[in-house]
């Protein structure tokens, strides 16, 4: 995922690694993100509850070839070059046939064409392009804008890719094309706020196109088991004496 | 008296945190300061009112202030950024001050009369002084206006963040002095490790210090736990320091500096148990480097790491509300090596641990180190007995190594 707006692709990130079973099967151990601990957040039972889990990790899911990194923590400001430096090489040396970033990016910040239909895109670099311009024309997904830089202001400006609250998402996308890399990117515009159906919605989207859950019920949103560490996520309970 | 001309600042949508800055000249008040953009209340928009300085290639140095904001900025009044913008690098335009993605340079130049100034006292004065501070008092020198009222924000990391996320700022084209400034402030924020002459010695052969226990408390009551109840044994040395400077400690540099420090102790009798003391703020990036600089001289095989940990009651979530009465309370997070039970129950689901505590972990959880953190969440962030007291449960399980 990329850490973005309301952390929609961690949340996404999330739902498949919970959904899918995976188990983990490395760190990504890097200066660049703010370091947290904290227990298991997909724990099942009390036996593997008390399992420590690190800002960065890698969980893999043999059956569907599928590896998956999740992110936990910020990108400190002044690295996130780096780091998108590290994760690149990583991908190279990992041999990956392609890889997917989920994202999302600030919805107020859409222009008049955006505005209108699905808010979810895609974007993919040249070389996977090519492999998948089929599945694309089928699935029938819109690929995000190229606006331009000030909208309304500037009118002669050559449009250009600008994912407002995306993070790290479009450094990453123009470093994967400069390095030839098979790489897209799945995004939908959304505010900060409740970024549940938000993920669903995403990982729905995802699901269409990479078919993990094929053999399990057709029912949409209850196909996803949510994990144990999205309880509380606006807080804490409300002291009785409040009322 | 001359006219003072007013210069409009062009609003736009993207624009850029604002000053509130009081310079009196003689009878006149000219006031700098920012509010919100009447075309699009989304944004901000500066008007400001500036003396002109003199033609712009006449003079020799440059008064450079560079803001930076998202549209929905709240009024940040504790900035500063003076200037005339001027057909700059980057900008687009005489009087606009637009640039996606929110930073633009504001430039106007001035005489150089920085000799005068040698002479400023106090926290900023040299060396801290720093080029733009320089060239702030200058300007102001040769007007002759008097600064009644500024409020510098630094640069700083800011512990706690939004779940929003910005776009990665353009790779600014960075000229030669800014790209020396940061790489100073990024040299000073090394963290740096100094060792008593005798273990500096045992550490220059290449050697690692033989460690079976080390004892971290992070936080004022954990420290003064640790010294009220292990180090009053008169049994332990100060055998080293830890400096890492930062905008929130800042006071006192180099090994001297006590408000920067963290403070290592060792068993006379038993070199093989360290503690460590840290009372002072380390920054999220500075955590990975002290943590993997600690362990780099430590020997780890065999190694136990116990981390006391201050926290307030107000991080912790649980469904039901947290009464005075059970607070202050003790959780403990594990590294898989650590085999032991803890001495108390284990964090809760959603619960996570952030600072020191966590990077020690995420260490020692890396490097199959065995680790348990102790951390006590209480509603009190001062110095208090009763949350120091918490903290007894792990003496036992310490056991011989500290008595």
């Amino acid at each position: 995922p990329a850490v973005a707006v309301g952390n929609v692709g961690q949340l996404a990130v999330d739902l498949v690694v919970s959904t899918l079973n995976m188990s983990r099967v490395g760190y990504f151990h890097t200066d660049c993100l703010i370091p947290m601990a904290g227990n298991n957040p997909y724990a099942t039972s009390k036996a593997d509850a008390e399992e420590l889990h690190t800002p960065a990790e890698v969980y893999t899911a043999a059956e569907l070839k599928l590896a998956v990194l999740q992110i936990r923590a910020p990108i400190i400001q002044t690295r996130s070059k780096k780091f998108r430096q590290q994760l690149t090489s990583w991908i190279k040396a990992s041999g990956f046939s392609r890889t997917v970033v989920l994202s999302s990016s600030h919805a107020y910040q859409r222009d008049d064409q955006q505005l209108q239909g699905t808010s979810l895109r895609y974007l993919m670099t040249p070389s996977l392009l090519a492999a998948s311009a089929d599945t694309l024309k089928e699935l029938g997904w819109r690929e995000m804008e190229r606006i331009p830089a000030f909208p309304g202001v500037d009118t002669d400006a050559e449009p250009r890719l600008c994912i407002p609250g995306g993070g790290i998402t479009k450094g990453l996308y123009t470093d994967s094309c400069a390095e030839d890399l098979p790489l897209a990117v799945l995004l939908l515009f959304c505010s900060e706020g409740d970024n549940i159906p938000d993920a669903f919605a995403l990982v729905n989207h995802l699901n269409d196109w990479l078919h993990l859950l094929d053999g399990q019920s057709e029912e949409p949103n209850s196909k996803w088991k949510i994990p144990t560490s999205w309880s509380l996520l606006f807080g804490s309970g409300i002291p009785p004496a409040l009322f | 008296m001359e006219p003072v001309p007013i210069v409009h600042f062009k609003p736009s949508c993207y624009l850029l945190s604002f000053v509130t800055c009081h310079l009196s000249l003689g009878c006149h008040l000219i006031v700098v300061e920012g509010f919100e953009c009447p075309n699009d209340p989304g944004s901000s928009a500066v008007w400001g009112f500036m003396p002109l300085v003199g033609s712009p290639k006449a003079d020799k140095s440059q008064v450079r202030g560079q803001t930076k904001c998202s549209p929905k900025a709240p009024m940040m009044i504790k900035n500063i950024g003076l200037g005339v913008p001027s057909p700059g690098r980057g900008s687009p335009g005489p009087h606009s001050a637009a640039r996606h993605g929110g930073g633009t340079r504001w430039r106007a130049h001035v005489s150089n009369d920085s000799e005068a100034w040698r002479g400023v006292v106090g926290r900023n004065g040299p060396p801290d002084l720093n080029s733009s501070g320089v060239l702030l008092l200058d300007f102001c020198a040769h007007h002759g206006l008097s600064i009644t009222n500024t409020m510098f924000k630094q640069k700083e990391v800011l512990s706690v963040y939004s779940r929003a996320v910005e776009e990665d700022e353009e790779e600014l084209e960075e000229n030669e002095e800014d790209e020396q400034i940061r790489r100073e402030l990024e040299e000073k924020r090394t963290v740096h490790l100094h060792w008593n002459p005798e273990v500096s010695e045992l550490l220059r052969a290449g050697n690692k210090l033989q460690c079976s226990s080390f004892i971290l408390a992070v936080g004022h009551n954990a420290a003064s736990f640790l010294s009220a109840y292990i180090l009053a044994s008169a049994n332990w040395d100060a055998v080293g320091r830890a400096v890492a400077w930062n905008e929130r400690n800042w006071s006192g540099t180099g090994p001297g500096g006590e408000g920067s420090a963290c403070v290592f102790y060792r068993r006379k009798d038993e070199p093989a148990v360290l503690i460590c003391h840290v009372t002072c703020h380390i920054t999220e990036d500075q955590l990975f480097q002290w943590t993997e600089q600690v362990f780099g001289y430590l020997h780890t095989r065999g190694l136990t790491v116990t981390v006391l940990s201050d926290s307030s009651v107000t991080d912790y979530k649980t469904a039901d509300y947290l009464c005075s009465s059970s607070t202050p309370f003790l959780r403990s997070l594990r590294s898989s090596a650590f085999s032991d039970q803890p001495v108390c129950q284990s964090v809760e689901q959603p619960n996570i641990i952030t600072g020191l505590p966590a990077a020690v972990l995420n260490h020692c959880q890396v490097h199959s180190i065995a680790a348990v953190v102790y951390q006590c969440y209480s509603d009190v962030t001062g110095p208090d007995a009763i949350t120091m007291d918490k903290y007894k449960p792990v003496l036992t399980k310490l056991g011989r190594s500290i008595q």
